[in-house]
C-alpha cells in the first residue's frame, strides 16, 4: 500500500514536471497560432469589416455560402491543386535522381551538393523577381537567348500570356525548391546500410532491381516526409503567382484570393472565411496523406 | 569445380599496397582460414576473390577459370558479411528467397528451397518475422541461410562471428562446421579469432601486412610456427618469448637463458635468439632449463590456473598449470621448460631448426 501511493506521488510528480516544461511552449503556441486561428474561425461567421473590426453581428454561415458560390474561389482551388500535384511530382523524381546521382562517387560531387543548395537560400520574392527580369517579353534573358537560337522571332510574354503563366510559375518553383527535395531525399540515402548492396550483388540482384527492391522501399519513409514539407508549402503557395502574375485569374492561388478578399475589398468575413477554408484544405490533404502513407506502411510492412 | 587459385595477386589502393603478390590455391571442398591482425588485408584478400574489389594486378581463378573480370554474381560464390546485411524491410522468408525470386524461380520452387534451409538451419519459426525482430544470432543464422539457399559451391564468410557474444559465438561455430560437413562446400572464412581459425579450419593462413607469413594445418600452425609473428599469433595464450643466446658448442649448440644453460642439437646459428615457450608448455620446479622466478598474480580458471611470474630480470611469464596450484603472491617458484618443447627464432624473426639428424 505505502510503496503504491509513493509511487502515484512520484508519478504525479513528474506529469507536474512535465505541464511545467511543456507550459512555455503551449503558451506561445496559443498566442500566435490557436488565438488567430480561434479569432479568423469566429470573424468568418461575422459581416465584420478590415476598416472597423471592432463592429460586427453575427451572419451564421453567409460568408461560406458567399465563398462557395464565387466560381473565382473555385478557380483558386483548382489551380491551388493543379499548381501543387504538378510542382510536387516533379520536384519529387528531379529530387530522386539529382540526390542519387550526387550520392554516387562521382568527382567533385561535394562541391555540386554546396552549389545545388544556392536556388534554394535565396529568398522565393527575390527569386520571383529574378525571373520576371529574365522572363520579360522585351528585355529578358530567357527571350534574347531562344531569339539567338532560331528558335522563336518575336519575344514570347511568359508571364502574360494565360495558357503558359502557371507552367512558368511551376518551372521557377521547381527551379526554388528542387534543392530542398535533393537534400532531405540525399540525407536519406546516407542512412540506406551500405552491405545490403554488396550482398545483392554477389546473389546476382541487378542494378536495377537493387533499386526497385532495396532503395526506393527504404528511401520511402524519407520521400514521403519531404513530399509532405513540399505539400503543405505549396498547398498555401503565395510570394510566386503573387510578384510573377498578381492579377492572373490562372494562377490565382486559395492564398491570394483570401488575402485579395481581406485586403483588396476589405471583407473580414468571407476573408476569414476564405482563410478557414483554406486551413481546413490543408488540414485534409495532410490527414488522407498521413493515413494513407501509414496504412501503406503496415501493408509493406516496413 | 570450385577449388582456388591466387597468383601474384595485388591490390593497391593509391600509392598503399595492402595486398602484395599473394600466392595461394584452395583445394575443393577445403575448409580454409584467413586469420591475422586487424589491418593485415585479411577482408581485402577476401572481398577481392568475392569480386567486391578490383584486383589491382594477378590473377584470381575459381574452378580453373580467371575471374579478374567476373562480376560477383557470376562467381558462383555466397557470402555472409560480419554486418549480416540482411535487407532490413523484408520478411526472413523473403530475405531468403530474393536471390532465387531475382534469378526467376518458380513461386513453388522458392518456398520449397528456402524451407529446406530454414530447416536446417532451425529458423522455421522466424519466417514471418523481419530482421529488426531478431536476436544476433538469429540474424547470423538467417544470413547464412541467405548464403545456402543458393546453393552454391563456394562460400565466403567475412567475420561472421564478430558481432556475436562468447556463447553464441561458440554455438554458431559448431553450426558452420557442420554446415561444411554435410555440404562439403569450399569454404572460405576470415577471422581475427585463433581459437576460431583453430576450430575450424583445414588449413590456416596467416597474414601480416599484406603478406602471407605461413600456411598450413592448425597443428602446423600450432607446433612448427615459421616465426615469431605466427608464434605470437596461434595459441592462447599467447606464447612467452625470453631473450637467449644460441652458440656452437662442438657438434651442438648451446643455449644460455639468463643464468641457465643447456645443451641442444646443432642448429649451426650463432648469435642472440628469442626463446618462445608456450604457457602449457611451463613447468613450475621442473624442465631442462629451470630458472627462478616470483608469483605476481595467480588466475584461477576451475580445471587450470594462469601463473603469471617475473623472473629476476623482470621479464613477465605466463604459465599454464594444471589444477589449482596453492601459491601466494611473491611466492618464490622455479620455471623450467623442455628444450624440445620450445621455439628458437633468430633475428630475422624466423623459426630455427635443428640441423643433420
Amino acid at each position: 500500500m505505502m510503496s503504491g501511493s509513493r509511487s502515484a506521488g512520484l508519478r504525479q510528480a513528474r506529469v507536474r514536471t512535465a505541464w511545467l516544461f511543456l507550459a512555455p511552449s503551449l503558451l506561445v503556441l496559443t498566442g500566435v497560432a490557436l488565438w488567430p486561428l480561434g479569432r479568423t474561425f469566429l470573424f468568418s461567421f461575422t459581416d465584420a469589416l478590415l476598416t472597423e473590426p471592432d463592429f460586427y453581428s453575427y451572419v451564421g454561415f453567409d460568408n461560406y455560402r458567399a465563398l462557395f458560390e464565387d466560381p473565382l474561389w473555385w478557380q483558386s482551388v483548382r489551380n491551388t491543386l493543379y499548381f501543387t500535384v504538378i510542382s510536387v511530382s516533379i520536384e519529387t523524381v528531379l529530387g530522386l535522381t539529382i540526390a542519387l546521382l550526387l550520392n554516387s562517387h562521382i568527382a567533385g560531387r561535394g562541391v555540386m551538393r554546396a552549389i545545388i543548395l544556392i536556388p534554394w537560400s535565396i529568398p522565393v520574392v527575390v527569386s520571383a523577381r529574378m525571373w520576371q527580369w529574365m522572363l520579360h517579353d522585351q528585355f529578358g534573358i530567357v527571350n534574347h537567348v531562344l531569339k539567338l537560337a532560331g528558335l522563336i522571332e518575336t519575344g514570347v510574354a511568359w508571364t502574360a500570356n494565360s495558357a503558359l503563366v502557371m507552367p512558368v510559375i511551376i518551372a521557377v518553383d521547381v527551379w526554388i525548391t528542387t534543392p530542398f527535395m535533393v537534400l532531405l531525399i540525399l540525407a536519406g540515402l546516407s542512412m540506406l546500410p551500405r552491405g545490403i548492396y554488396e550482398a545483392a550483388s554477389i546473389d546476382g540482384v541487378p542494378a536495377w532491381k537493387q533499386f526497385t527492391s532495396l532503395t526506393l522501399p527504404l528511401l520511402a519513409p524519407s520521400i514521403a516526409v519531404a513530399v509532405l514539407f513540399r505539400l503543405l508549402d505549396a498547398l498555401r503557395m503565395f510570394d510566386l503567382s503573387y510578384v510573377l502574375s498578381s492579377n492572373s485569374d490562372d494562377t490565382k492561388t486559395v492564398s491570394i484570393y483570401a488575402r485579395e478578399v481581406l485586403v483588396n475589398f476589405q471583407d473580414m468575413g468571407v476573408g476569414s472565411a476564405a482563410s478557414t477554408a483554406v486551413f481546413l484544405m490543408i488540414a485534409l490533404v495532410t490527414a488522407i496523406y498521413v493515413t494513407v502513407f501509414r496504412l501503406n506502411r503496415r501493408l509493406m510492412g516496413v | 569445380m570450385s577449388g582456388i587459385a591466387l597468383t601474384n595477386v595485388v591490390k593497391r589502393f593509391g600509392a598503399l599496397t595492402v595486398i602484395d603478390k599473394v600466392n595461394l590455391s584452395v583445394a575443393e571442398g577445403e575448409f580454409v582460414v584467413f586469420v591475422g591482425p586487424s589491418g593485415c588485408g585479411k577482408s581485402t584478400l577476401l572481398r577481392m576473390i568475392a569480386g567486391l574489389e578490383e584486383i589491382s594486378d594477378g590473377e584470381l581463378q575459381i574452378g580453373g577459370e580467371r575471374m579478374n573480370e567476373t562480376p560477383p554474381a557470376r562467381r558462383g560464390i555466397a557470402m555472409v558479411f560480419q554486418s549480416y546485411a540482411l535487407y532490413p524491410h523484408m520478411s526472413v522468408e523473403r530475405n531468403l528467397g530474393f536471390a532465387l525470386e531475382t534469378a526467376r524461380l518458380a513461386a513453388g520452387e522458392i518456398t520449397e528451397r528456402v524451407a529446406k534451409v530454414a530447416r536446417f538451419l532451425k529458423i522455421e519459426h522466424l519466417l514471418a518475422r523481419r530482421p529488426a525482430q531478431l536476436s544476433g544470432g538469429q540474424q547470423q543464422r538467417v544470413a547464412i541461410g541467405r548464403a545456402l539457399v543458393r546453393s552454391q559451391k563456394l562460400f565466403l564468410f567475412d567475420e561472421p562471428l564478430s558481432n556475436l557474444d562468447a556463447d553464441l559465438r561458440m554455438e554458431m561455430r559448431v553450426e558452420i562446421a557442420r554446415i561444411h560437413r554435410e555440404l562439403k562446400a569450399t569454404t572460405v572464412y576470415v577471422t581475427h579469432d585463433q581459437l576460431e581459425a583453430m576450430t575450424l579450419a583445414d588449413r590456416i593462413v596467416v597474414l601480416k601486412d599484406g603478406h602471407i607469413s605461413q600456411v598450413g594445418t592448425p597443428m602446423e600452425l600450432y607446433e612448427h610456427p615459421a616465426n615469431k609473428f605466427v608464434a605470437s599469433f596461434i595459441g592462447a595464450p599467447r606464447m612467452n618469448f625470453l631473450t637467449g643466446k644460441l652458440a656452437i658448442d662442438g657438434s651442438g649448440s648451446r643455449l644460455d637463458v639468463l643464468d641457465a644453460r643447456h645443451g641442444l642439437e646443432n642448429f649451426g646459428y650463432e648469435g642472440e635468439v628469442s626463446v618462445g615457450i608456450r604457457p602449457e608448455d611451463l613447468i613450475l620446479g621442473g624442465g631442462d632449463i629451470r630458472l627462478p622466478a616470483s608469483v605476481q598474480l595467480v588466475e584461477p580458471l576451475g580445471g587450470e590456473a594462469l601463473v603469471h611470474a617475473r623472473l629476476g630480470n623482470g621479464q613477465s611469464l605466463v604459465v599454464k598449470a594444471q589444477g589449482k596450484p596453492d601459491l601466494k603472491p611473491n611466492a618464490d617458484i622455479t620455471v623450467g621448460w623442455l628444450t624440445s618443447k620450445a621455439h628458437l627464432f633468430g633475428a630475422d624473426d624466423r623459426a630455427l631448426s635443428a640441423k643433420g639428424a
